[in-house]
């Protein structure tokens, strides 16, 4: 088992390698297929070692492999070792699954590029470090794939530098990015610090051996973590980079988005849950942060025209959903959410990419419309996706958010104004994504005559992986079915929770959560926890809670339906009775121009300024200083610096001199 | 009172001195390279003076017979150095000076100090054996890659003096 | 006197036997390079690599054998470790070369010949525990490499080059002749080791004299390393050799002086020998960031860089022990992966004739060749010391090694140069990559390469990169090697070997 856990992450690399040396001189047919065939090479190891984990006695599934010492120097040692527990499982399935279809998709979205090979060269650098990131067994390894996901995010979102806009976007997502990192490097430095070690093991071993006195520490550690993770998942206030993501080409939007990239801030947080659990604090502030940034980006979502733009504001919102699943203390829902959201999202991107392949690369809905007729396959798949993140039963996105919204309210740190913000933020994902699809699928088409001349359906590649994905998306609900139901439809036990009690090794039980964090705050203060562990088997709440639910999505897309394809004037009507609400939204709440006035231009002026006083007086102080003391010290010793052999000569008999002259004192 | 042996040694040391000081000081190149002959002539004697006399006639046949009279044509063959007055080291007196006074400075300090020994009695039958043997049996090894390192030289000096044909 | 006998060899030939059959791989490649001109341009490189990983093959039988020291030479594991090392170095330089003699009309058997015997007198260097040997090394190093810095016949730049180095080197060549007669004359030994004890040297009151000698041993050492203030033939040997040559010398001749440097070092007085070393290692580090901030040639700023790398070096001569040793052996193998990624891109982007040396006419180069681009930034990235290439971990560990000797002060200033180093590493690629070409604007850069010539710049890259990831596994090795100079110098205390009856009259007369 562990002899071929090493070849997860060396196979993308090995693809990296190939197509930057050889990809130029290779058919591009070769260049695309090995790179595709690597990171399926990859997932199917990763689906070995998870069968390989299914058999093991839940308490014992972990896998470590050190494949070698890294840094060994004074009191500081660190490896590269690898570590396969149900988390990393789970990740690395996804991140190969989803990722191998979205290259697939990538050879036809990418046939026409001139620079294919490198195109899957980047994406399987990426895929490599994501894998790094998820499969390190320290925080020093982690933080490398974390900086690798960083660097591939501006190559790619860059790719097509010669646009200015996709150069600059790249510039900002590797930016803001690198604020994250900042937090993420201080909270490895204190880990260090404090606990002597860098590995994930003795780190959490030493926080569960001593809840009560470390968590004034753990809290700070695990806000700097977060700061991390705001970053890279694209939470407030660190989420502006991704809107601007999809600049890149849209197989890296979808594998960005859905599969790689912003789920490591969620990963992070589930990998460090004993540590979070001992931080009641940062928990409290992770919720907060994912119930406001997933409510505020759907709000931004409804007024959207971008087609791009409206999935990537509900990617935010998503990502908020599973946050403040972890902030609630149940961080099996925020990564069974990461997983379906994995399929739906790519699905969504991906049909998103194969509209714009029809429509000429244009992302405006406002000139779409009627596209069912031409784009069946694409159509079609895009409805899944779009009831699947509604939440409409039997699709994935029911199961996951139905347990977000219901843990919000029921987790050891649960509330109902979080179980507000879920619902809510769930009428709307049910609304923006009707508008969505309907304004682009139905109704009267409204594209320019030639752009209707063009339509085509994607080429088999493409539409193959969207019913792909379109499958995973629909079925994988069925990994999780919550208690309640299964009791009612008197499913077997096994079937029952199946994803969550797999998980639950790797981020814990709701007694185990409980446990620490009263710990954490010294005996049983929190009587909430136990109020929550009492609503834990409500299932009559839970089923009502679910219809609430479930009734405001449905209505949210007949509303929708209503309004753009019956009433097709009905929004903008509405647009026309509330133009400042309609004009915030549009603006996405001026926040961009906000960050301009108060961070970048006073930043800009102030850099331009040190940049003045700098270049001014220290660089040209140092080049003219230079110059000058150059020129003195060449005037002084020119006798030594002009090239003459005899000059040499007596400064190394000086030399020597005073060598004889120090060693005789 | 210094003994005869002593009296020889100061009379090359000083010859020497005078000799190495003459190289340096003479204008005309030609005469630099006879004061330097004169200067190793002494420098064997000294050799000579303190029983080494296998390194003394080495000094001689090499460093007279050849490298000497190597330098003498190079120099005659090299038409503008004859006649020319010879480069002006005017220029160099300034950082020559205390590098010359830092070295005789040091020397004098520690040496001065340093209680030397008086030569030992010549042995019977004089250095050359001795050395012969050592070169063939202790330092063989190190005999033998002297001579790679002249033939080294000897490549190095073949290749940048040959003429390119073509 | 003892009788002649016919014993003539006493010692085991396996000791010499690296040394032996790098020499004679060179005289084969000269030979045929003579008598077969016409196969010359592939024949002698490959006769030149042949013989460099016979030669290897060698080595690591001789190191596995656990000789005996013998005829002045020691073959612990640090010669295994060290020889490699210079091996490695040549067997990049011949890969590196072969483009670069082709380009300039200089395919000759004499050029592979030469940096043969070079690279045979650098492992002797290493390998000699005796300053006789040493010396004998010292030489046969040197002289190649005089010869090699001409190679360029045509261009007045490289005669330059050769006439400065050979006077300035034959100038530091007599310093050690003349330290050793000083250090014998106090001594009566010149074995390394046994010279340096001290307690017998205080008994006859010898000690200023072998101080003496020692000090003008250290300044031969120090010119071949380029130490301050030894170092100022450097740039313009640099600069006017033949580029490969250059990245020959600045690897091969540099690694040469630390290897003997870290046989010596042990022998020095107590005290005033980490003074002095201190003060080195700082001067250097100090004037040759310095310096190399204000230059515009690349071979010029690469020599300056060389500079400050010998002060870093230095650090971990004068720590010491096993893990300073052993830190210098890392960082020779990181320093000499990157310097010759960075001589291949140079060589690569000079063109014919050496007409692009400038910084300047490196603009946007990164552009029409992505190749280039990206690993002259890895090497300058590990040149700086970043994280994660090999020249960060060679810094880590060198500057460790300082720590726990004892010389905070000296790391915190080594740390402070490093940074000023940053500036100029990352100039070159700023160049490179931000600029945009200007047209008409001197020499341009070339970025066309044969097949040979890429692959090793990517290997090289690849290497810079495997050696921080896979740091570890390396520093065990060079661990090894730190060790066996440790066993080396301690059985050769225990040995004490009697000099022989038969020495010279002459050279040891007068102290004893």
């Amino acid at each position: 088992m562990r002899a071929y856990l090493w070849l997860i992450p060396l196979l993308p690399l090995l693809g990296v390698l190939i197509n930057a040396w050889f990809g130029h001189r290779l058919p591009r047919r070769v260049s695309g297929a090995v790179a595709c065939l690597v990171v399926f090479g990859s997932f199917v190891l990763g689906v070995a070692a998870l069968i390989r984990l299914i058999g093991m006695p839940p308490g014992q599934r972990i896998i470590y492999h050190k494949l070698f010492p890294w840094i060994s120097t004074g009191g500081f040692e660190s490896a590269v070792a690898l570590m396969y527990d149900p988390l990393s499982a789970v990740m690395v399935c996804v991140v190969t699954g989803v990722g191998f279809l979205i290259h697939v998709y990538s050879l036809g979205y990418m046939a026409h590029d001139p620079r294919y090979p490198r195109f899957f060269a980047y994406m399987n650098l990426f895929t490599f470090a994501m894998l790094m990131l998820v499969l390190a067994d320290n925080f020093l390894l982690m933080f490398v794939g974390w900086e690798g996901v960083g660097l591939c995010s501006y190559l790619l979102i860059g790719f097509w530098f010669e646009r200015k806009s996709a150069s600059d976007a790249g510039m900002k997502a590797f930016i803001v990015n690198r604020v994250g990192d900042f937090g993420f490097l201080l909270g490895m430095m204190f880990i260090f610090a404090v606990f002597g070690s860098l590995r994930f093991h003795d780190v959490f071993k030493q926080v569960a051996a001593d809840p009560a006195t470390l968590t004034l520490t753990v809290t700070g550690i695990c806000l700097l973590l977060f700061v991390g993770a705001t970053g890279k998942s694209a939470q407030i206030p660190l989420y502006v980079w991704l809107p601007d993501a999809m600049e890149g080409p849209t197989p890296v939007s979808a594998l960005i988005h859905a599969a790689t990239m912003v789920t490591a801030g969620v990963y992070m947080v589930a990998r460090c849950w004993i540590m979070f659990l001992n931080a009641p604090l940062a928990l409290t502030v992770v919720a907060c942060i994912g119930a406001l940034t997933a409510l505020f980006a759907a709000t931004i979502a409804l007024v959207q025209n971008d087609i791009k733009r409206v999935l990537a504001y509900s990617t935010i919102s998503q990502l908020g959903y599973m946050f403040m699943a972890c902030g609630a203390g149940v961080f099996a829902a925020g990564v069974f959410h990461l997983m379906t959201h994995a399929f739906f999202k790519a699905l969504l991107f991906l049909g998103a990419g194969s509209v714009m392949h029809a429509m000429s690369d244009d992302t405006d809905i406002r000139r779409m419309g009627g596209l069912m007729k031409w784009l069946p396959v694409t159509g079609v798949t895009f409805w899944v996706g779009t009831l699947a993140i509604s939440g409409i039963p039997p699709f994935s996105g029911f199961f996951s958010k139905d347990e977000i919204i219901w843990s919000s309210l029921a987790g050891p740190m649960g509330s109902w104004v979080f179980w507000v913000f879920g619902v809510v933020t769930a009428a709307l994902t049910a609304f923006y994504m009707a508008r969505l699809t309907f304004k682009v699928f139905h109704g009267q088409p409204r594209m320019s005559g030639e752009q209707k001349h063009h339509l085509h359906e994607s080429p088999p590649s493409m539409a193959w992986v969207l019913i792909l994905l379109a499958v995973g998306a629909s079925l994988a609900g069925f990994l999780n079915i919550p208690p309640a139901i299964a009791h009612l439809l008197h499913l077997p036990e096994r079937w029952t929770a199946a994803f969550t009690n797999f998980l639950e090794p790797s981020v814990g039980t709701h007694e185990q959560a409980v446990y620490l964090l009263e710990a954490s705050v010294g005996g049983s203060q929190i009587g909430f926890a136990k109020l929550a562990h009492g609503l834990q088997h409500n299932a009559a709440l839970e089923f009502g809670l679910m219809g609430i639910t479930l009734a405001l999505a449905a209505g949210a897309i007949l509303t929708g339906r209503w309004m753009y394809v019956s009433r097709p004037g009905t929004g903008t009507a509405l647009a026309r009775k509330l133009p400042f609400l309609f004009r915030t939204l549009q603006n996405k709440y001026y926040l961009d121009e906000f960050y301009k006035a108060v961070i970048v231009r006073p930043g800009m002026a102030l850099g331009n300024a040190l940049w003045r006083g700098f270049d001014v007086l220290v660089i040209e102080g140092i080049v003219n200083g230079i110059a000058i003391a150059t020129a003195i010290i060449s005037r002084l010793f020119r006798v030594f610096q002009t090239g003459y052999v005899r000059n040499y000569a007596a400064g190394i008999l000086a030399g020597a001199i005073l060598i004889i002259w120090v060693l005789m004192r | 009172m210094p003994s005869v042996l002593q009296l020889v040694f100061l009379f090359f040391a000083a010859v020497t001195v005078v000799g190495a000081l003459a190289v340096v000081l003479v204008r005309n190149l030609f005469h630099a390279a006879l004061w330097l002959a004169v200067t190793f002539l002494s420098v064997a004697s000294l050799f000579i003076v303190l029983n080494a006399d296998f390194v003394g006639l080495s000094q001689v046949i090499v460093y007279v017979g050849a490298i000497s009279v190597l330098m003498l044509f190079a120099i005659m063959l090299t038409e503008d150095v004859v006649g020319a007055r010879g480069l002006s080291l005017r220029s160099a007196w300034p950082a020559a000076l205390p590098v010359a006074a830092g070295v005789c400075v040091v020397l004098v300090r520690w040496f001065a100090r340093y209680a030397w020994l008086p030569p030992q009695p010549p042995k019977p039958g004089g250095t050359a054996g001795t050395i012969g043997l050592a070169f063939i049996q202790k330092y063989l090894f190190a005999f033998e890659l002297a001579s790679v390192i002249l033939l080294a030289a000897l490549i190095g000096a073949i290749y940048l003096a040959k003429e390119e044909r073509s | 006197m003892t009788a002649p006998s016919l014993q003539i060899i006493t010692w085991n030939l396996w000791v010499s036997a690296p040394v032996c059959a790098l020499a004679a791989s060179a005289m084969v490649t000269l030979i045929a390079g003579a008598f077969w001109p016409a196969f010359a341009r592939w024949l002698t490189p490959c006769l030149a690599l042949g013989g460099i990983a016979l030669t290897a093959a060698f080595t690591i039988l001789a190191g596995m054998l656990g000789l005996p020291p013998a005829g002045m030479q020691v073959m612990d594991s640090f010669t295994v470790v060290f020889d490699l090392i210079i091996l490695i170095a040549a067997f990049i330089t011949v890969l590196v070369s072969n483009h670069y003699v082709t380009r300039e009309n200089l395919e000759r058997g004499e050029y592979y010949a030469l940096m043969m015997l070079s690279a045979s007198g650098a492992m002797l260097m290493a390998a000699s525990d005796n300053y006789v040997m040493m010396f004998l090394g010292l030489e046969l190093l040197s002289i190649p490499l005089y010869v090699l810095a001409g190679f360029s016949r045509g261009r007045s730049e490289s005669q330059e080059s050769a006439l400065k180095y050979l006077l300035l080197g034959a100038f530091a060549s007599a310093f050690f002749v003349f330290g050793a007669a000083l250090v014998f004359s106090a001594t009566g030994s010149t074995n390394i080791v046994v010279a340096g004890d001290a307690t017998e040297r205080a008994l006859v009151g010898t000690t200023p004299i072998y101080v003496i000698g020692l000090a003008m041993i250290l300044t031969a050492l120090a010119f071949k390393v380029a130490l301050v203030p030894f170092h100022m033939w450097t740039p313009d040997v640099y600069q006017g050799a033949p580029t490969s040559v250059t990245a020959f010398m600045a690897v091969v001749a540099k690694a040469a002086g630390f290897g003997a440097l870290a046989r010596v070092a042990a022998a020095g007085p107590e005290g005033s020998w980490t003074v002095l070393l201190w003060g080195l290692s700082a001067a250097t580090m100090i004037w040759g960031n310095l310096l190399a901030i204000s230059q515009n040639n690349i071979k010029r700023l690469l020599a300056y860089s060389s500079i400050a790398h010998a002060g870093y070096l230095l650090m971990g001569i004068l720590a010491g022990g096993r893990a300073g040793i052993s830190a210098v052996l890392f960082y020779l193998l990181a320093y000499a992966a990157m310097t010759f990624g960075a001589f291949a891109a140079v060589i690569i982007l000079a063109g014919r004739g050496d007409g692009a040396e400038d910084i300047e006419d490196y603009r946007g180069i990164a552009r029409r060749s992505p190749l280039l681009g990206w690993t002259m930034a890895i090497f300058m990235f590990s040149l700086a010391g970043l994280p994660p290439f090999a020249g960060f971990f060679g810094k880590l560990y060198l500057f460790s090694a300082a720590v726990e000797a004892g010389y905070p002060g000296l790391t915190v200033l080594a740390v402070l140069t490093s940074v000023m180093g940053v500036f100029y590493y990352l100039r070159v690629t700023v160049v490179m990559w931000m600029q945009e070409p200007e047209a008409e604007s001197g020499p341009a850069a070339q970025t066309s390469a044969p097949l040979l010539s890429r692959l090793v710049l990517s290997a090289l890259a690849v290497a810079v990169l495997a050696l921080g990831i896979f740091s570890s596994p390396v520093l065990r090795w060079t661990n090894s090697g730190s060790a066996g100079l440790e066993r080396s110098a301690e059985a050769a205390i225990q040995m004490t070997l009697p000099e022989p009856t038969n020495a010279p009259a002459a050279l040891s007369g007068g102290s004893r």
